[in-house]
């Protein structure tokens, strides 16, 4: 039950489309978001590593990579140098691309129904609600998934954060970089070097990862 | 005297695990909510538990992951379900959710007569659904706070409320009562106190290795990952169980996010 709550953040990050209209259809925006990632990547019979190159683009393209890696340093981003915040933020980019190009490789076999979306209480966003369900609902019971979405200057719309029974992503990114800074005097450079260190992990673990997806 | 000792031996545990408040309004609303001041404290005890995981309860699961099937484990974990559905009933009763008490005491009754002993789920077949209920949800229905957070070792994190409830759910078990007056040597009486918490332990872990395995690779603070995602999973259980508003959920998730980048 628990692989499919990578799965649904792995679909969200590395699936893009963009809607023109925001209100009242950010539900179909995610719809979209799902579809291309299941059939436009999930399906393909390509390797492992080519699926995390065609994940990286759509990543760009269709969330809001300034936002997510600002709340996830919170105040901190903000006394970083440009030098310093462009380095984080490739680590961190990648960090998300090459984990959850591992995570989403396990999954199959798995839907969204879509519940209903309510707009937040500062009036930017729109959080979608929906569940992923499987052929095997006794054995895989649904899971609450919520999209938040919000429109950047040009009016294009991107996922700033997805929410899995009630675990944000950017909550959870917060609180855990804070913690480390901490525990670390402050330093992003070992923040940044942890994200390398671990991206460089999963790179490995994508080179020899089993073609399940292939052919 | 020896009561004395004792009182010094705590304070001095508990002071040297106080965690310092933070200043940041932010975080400060933040160490407020998750209430974690024994946060030095925690760690080292979340730094056992995490060998003792690592050491012995992460092999036994994965040997268990290989060596037993999969309809046989879901059987398994169904069966000790069953076991708890009385307590799931005692406290559907304490909080007055006639739909969970009657649920929960069929099941029970029909699951271990015609399920062979729960292993297979016969009445969520014939629409019972499952009605997961303990006494730390039915003290936080009648207003009482979490409390802070506790990382007790081997049984993990928790919340002083989900403490005492789990406590009391243990006393509640018929399987407790039935070992209360029994000779430490019966066998029957070895196995429910000792055999089944441990078989209990290996099957629950055995269900989550796939998400921890993720989380552990790819954290960069697991006390803190963890302590996050457990204080959430855990609200949302609790919210759910006392039919709390779609608007009220959401306000966990519904933080502020600057757009100062956008």
């Amino acid at each position: 039950m628990k692989k499919i709550l990578f799965f649904l953040v792995a679909v969200v990050l590395f699936s893009c489309a963009v809607s023109p209209v925001f209100a009242g259809e950010a539900t179909d925006f995610v719809k979209k978001f799902t579809d291309d990632a299941l059939d436009g990547i999930l399906a393909k019979p390509v390797s492992l590593e080519k699926k995390a190159e065609m994940f990286g683009d759509l990543f760009e393209k269709c969330t809001s990579l300034d936002t997510i890696s600002s709340f996830a340093l919170g105040r901190k981003m903000k006394s970083l140098s440009p030098d310093e915040k462009e380095r984080f933020k490739k680590a961190f980019k990648e960090n998300l691309i090459l984990m959850w190009t591992l995570r989403f490789a396990e999954y199959n076999d798995q839907r969204f129904e879509f519940t209903g979306e309510k707009v937040s209480d500062s009036g930017k966003d729109v959080f979608v609600s929906s569940q992923v369900v499987s052929s095997d609902p006794v054995a895989n019971p649904p899971i609450d998934v919520v999209w938040r979405i919000r429109k950047d200057k040009n009016g294009k719309q991107n996922v700033i954060d997805i929410v899995i029974s009630n675990i944000s992503m950017l909550k959870t990114y917060q609180t855990e970089y804070a913690s480390f800074l901490n525990r670390n005097g402050g330093d992003i450079n070992t923040l940044i070097d942890m994200l390398k260190s671990k991206n460089d992990a999963y790179r490995k673990d994508i080179r020899n990862a089993p073609s399940k997806k292939e052919g | 005297m020896r009561r004395l000792g004792l009182v010094l031996v705590v304070c001095l545990f508990v002071c040297a695990g106080c965690a310092e408040v933070p200043t940041d309004p932010d975080a400060l609303a933040y160490y407020n909510e998750i209430n974690d001041p024994m946060e030095p404290l925690n760690r080292k005890i979340f730094a056992f538990n995490h060998a003792l995981d690592k050491g012995v309860l992460q092999p036994l699961a994965r040997g268990y992951n290989a060596a037993v099937p999969e309809f046989a484990r879901t059987g398994i974990r169904s069966a000790f379900f069953n076991l708890r559905e009385p307590v799931n009933f005692v406290n559907s009763v304490l909080q007055l959710n006639v739909k969970c008490a009657v649920s929960s005491i069929i099941r029970f009754f029909f699951n271990t007569a015609f399920g062979l002993f729960g292993f297979h789920d016969t009445a969520a077949e014939m629409g019972l659904a499952p009605c997961k209920n303990d006494l730390g949800t039915t003290l936080a229905k009648y207003g009482v706070p979490k409390g802070p957070m506790l990382m007790l070792p081997i049984l993990g994190q928790t919340y002083l409320r989900d403490a005492v409830g789990s406590a009391g759910d243990y006393f509640m078990s018929p399987l407790t009562i039935y070992g209360l007056d029994k000779n430490p040597h019966d066998d029957l009486w070895k196995v429910q106190e000792y055999a089944r918490p441990a078989a209990d332990a290996v099957t629950t872990r055995a269900q989550f290795l796939d998400v921890t395995d993720s989380v552990e690779k790819g954290s960069v603070d697991l006390y803190a990952s963890y302590r996050e995602m457990l204080y959430r999973i855990r609200q949302k259980e609790i919210n759910e169980r006392l039919g709390v508003s779609a608007e009220e959920k959401q306000q966990s998730y519904d933080f502020d996010v600057e757009d100062d980048d956008l």
